[in-house]
């Protein structure tokens, strides 16, 4: 009862976490949910049984499962790198973890199809009008800080 | 050859991929030497799938148990028809989009060959594994080299963009990740097996086991991308590199909808009083997603609510869950995993050429790149299910069976989208191909190289000769139905 009402609190807590809109806090919702889905697989080895399954002579009705503890090792790993990664992703581009579009954009350079081509005079003289993360934007608009104020995109 | 030794050969998919990956990453290669393994492992990879294809095209399923484990305890690897199959499509269109990203130059990046190289592995693990527990690890293993190849693979849409689709990408994936892990949690504490042989028929055994494997089912629909949890992929996958669409389009949807056909027949028992809700489910993807794809303004964007609207054709075929729907939806499966890849190819090589996103922006192509014409319009014709291409054998298959099974609704609404569809890609038609040539003062004649619109002619060659000599396929397909229907024989190669 208390293994479910714990994994009841953090699955809850996770949730809401993850519905908030800095993505810091949605970072945080996920670390909550990984550790509810971890002990919830625990919990799926049955939590009476809990020798140590190491040795030959074993009985069956006291030692634990080792599968599911093998589960939470390998879950672990996976949710800790996603996790560092999206940690990676809150802390770059000006330092802002919003989930909403408000990162200054930075135009990447095209890659050149052609080198000895006269696309690459063309790419020169058409570079891509439209940076913007929203695809509705008007291609006219130049892509500058200022612009994207006076359209109301933060 | 003895399918013992086969069998012992079946981890080496997964396995020599990722030692390649690594050799790349530990080796500094150059540029072109990275390529170069990379196409050639690539080819190799698809080459011995198509060996293993013709191995258990027809026979039963080959089994290796990894450490030759009991078969209670084992975690096996499986070869039957429908993972060779997937395998094949797989790895062709890996190595198609390898190709491609090779001459848009978008494998500079120094780590793109051992980044696509994890995922030809993830993919080869996810579509042999017999366990529910590594399908979550290998699908994991797909999708950890896909974040960092959104992040590196970009096409000059700018940092903001970048992120951004980056950040919804991988919250909504790692949430999925939860999910499909809290289900196999469910299943193992109900029902004691994450082995699928093992939990044939048994999804719907207790209340516990039901809600597990619903659990699964909605974590793998929703990295299929079926409405209504589309949003990730049409908000997404247009903000890519043309080739990672591409790459992405062909393989991370597929292993999601493989693993329901999988699942869904296998372990769900084919849904039984739940088909009404999948029947529902599917329906209305297909027709949010083609109505989203008619009111946008960008090539790759309304090829990804395509990209939908075609997952709730494929998955139309499981729903039904008869014999001859089964072989449509995986007849389906292939060809439009060949249409789709060929046309995310041809508009990405309008977008790298011409560097615009926006309809409109370019035109009068038809006149320019003639054959870039052609290769969009053949892909175009067979996705909106004209014959002779292989969308028309497709569509007849899939509303014949639907017919039969006595849902006039799904072949309603098959129809309705198919026409939508027409329209919808009626408009990038009228507005790339037609009018006047744009930006005339800066060159003459054609723009498109030849080695881009390649890969995507490749693919559009393939979608008319299924449609012409699709029959091998379909009885390919049926069988495969047959097994999924009755997975006897994959239970008894599983468990001996």
């Amino acid at each position: 009862m208390a293994i479910a009402l714990t994994i009841a609190l953090l699955f809850g807590a996770g949730v809401f976490m993850i519905l908030r809109r800095g993505l810091l806090r949605v970072i945080v919702g996920f670390v909550l949910l990984s550790h509810a889905v971890n002990l919830l697989l625990v919990a799926s080895g049955g939590l009476s049984r809990r020798d140590a399954p190491i040795g030959t002579a074993l009985d069956p009705s006291t030692t634990a499962d080792p599968l599911p503890q093998a589960f939470v090792l390998t879950a672990i790993v996976i949710a800790f790198a996603v996790t560092v990664f999206l940690l990676v992703l809150s802390v770059v581009g000006d330092g802002d973890d919003d989930t909403e579009l408000s990162l200054e954009g930075r135009a990447m350079e095209l890659p050149d199809l052609d080198e000895d081509d006269e696309i690459v005079a063309f790419h020169r003289a058409h570079q891509p009008t439209n940076w913007h993360a929203y695809l509705d934007r008007t291609d006219d608009t130049p892509d500058t800080p200022d612009a994207s104020e006076r359209r109301g995109v933060r | 050859m003895p399918t013992d030794l086969v069998g012992a050969a079946l981890p080496l998919f997964v396995a020599v991929p990722i030692l390649l990956a690594g050799l790349l990453v530990g080796v500094r290669l150059p540029s072109a030497g990275r390529q170069a393994v990379l196409v050639v492992g690539l080819a190799a990879h698809v080459s011995a799938s198509a060996l293993l294809l013709s191995t258990v095209a027809s026979g039963p399923p080959i089994v290796h148990r990894v450490g030759l484990w009991p078969a209670e305890l084992a975690i096996p690897f499986v070869a039957d028809a429908f993972g060779a199959l997937m395998l094949v499509l797989t790895g062709a269109m890996t190595l198609i989009c390898a190709v491609f990203a090779v001459a848009s130059r978008t494998a500079d990046q120094p780590f793109f060959a051992p980044l696509v190289l994890v995922i030809t592995a993830g993919v080869s693990g996810a579509v042999l594994t017999g366990d529910l527990f590594n399908l979550f690890v290998f699908v994991e293993l797909m999708l950890l080299p896909s974040y960092a190849l959104v992040i590196l693979a970009h096409w000059g849409l700018g940092l903001r963009m970048q992120l951004t689709a980056t950040r919804i990408y991988v919250a909504v994936n790692l949430l999925t990740s939860t999910l499909l892990l809290v289900g196999v949690g469910v299943i193992y504490a109900t029902l004691g097996t994450v082995n699928i042989a093992a939990l044939a028929g048994r999804g719907t055994e207790s209340v516990g086991g039901t809600l597990g494997s619903v659990i699964v089912i909605a974590a793998l629909a929703i990295k299929a991308g079926t409405v209504p949890a589309h949003g990730w992929v049409v908000r997404t996958y247009p903000h890519m590199s043309p080739a990672i669409t591409a790459l992405f389009s062909g393989l991370h949807t597929k292993v999601a909808v493989y693993g329901l056909f999988r699942f869904y027949s296998v372990v769900f028992d084919g849904g039984r009083e739940w088909s009404g809700a999948a029947l529902a489910i599917v329906a209305v993807s297909m027709v949010v997603a083609v109505v989203g794809s008619l009111g946008e303004q960008h090539g790759l964007a309304v090829m990804s609510f395509h990209l939908v609207a075609q997952l709730g054709f494929i998955l139309l075929g499981l729903a039904l869950y008869t014999p001859a729907a089964l072989t449509a939806g995986v007849f389906y499966l292939v060809y439009s995993t060949i249409t789709k890849t060929s046309l995310f190819l041809s508009l990405g090589a309008v977008e790298l050429t011409y560097g615009r996103r926006r309809l409109g922006q370019v035109s009068g192509l038809l006149r320019r790149d003639p054959v870039t014409a052609a290769v969009f319009g053949a892909a175009a014709l067979s996705m909106v299910g004209i014959p002779p291409f292989a969308g028309f054998v497709a569509k007849v298959a899939l509303v014949t069976a639907a017919w039969d099974a006595g849902a006039w609704v799904a072949v309603v609404v098959a129809l309705l989208v198919s026409v939508l569809t027409l329209v919808s890609l009626l408009q990038v038609w009228g507005a790339l191909f037609l009018g006047e040539p744009t930006a005339d003062e800066y060159a003459e004649g054609t723009l498109i190289p030849g080695r881009l619109i390649a890969p995507a002619a490749v693919l559009a060659i393939a979608a008319l000769a299924l449609g012409i000599g699709g029959e091998p396929l379909l009885q390919l397909a049926s069988h495969i139905a047959a097994g999924l229907i009755d997975p006897a024989a994959y239970v008894k190669g599983v468990l001996g």
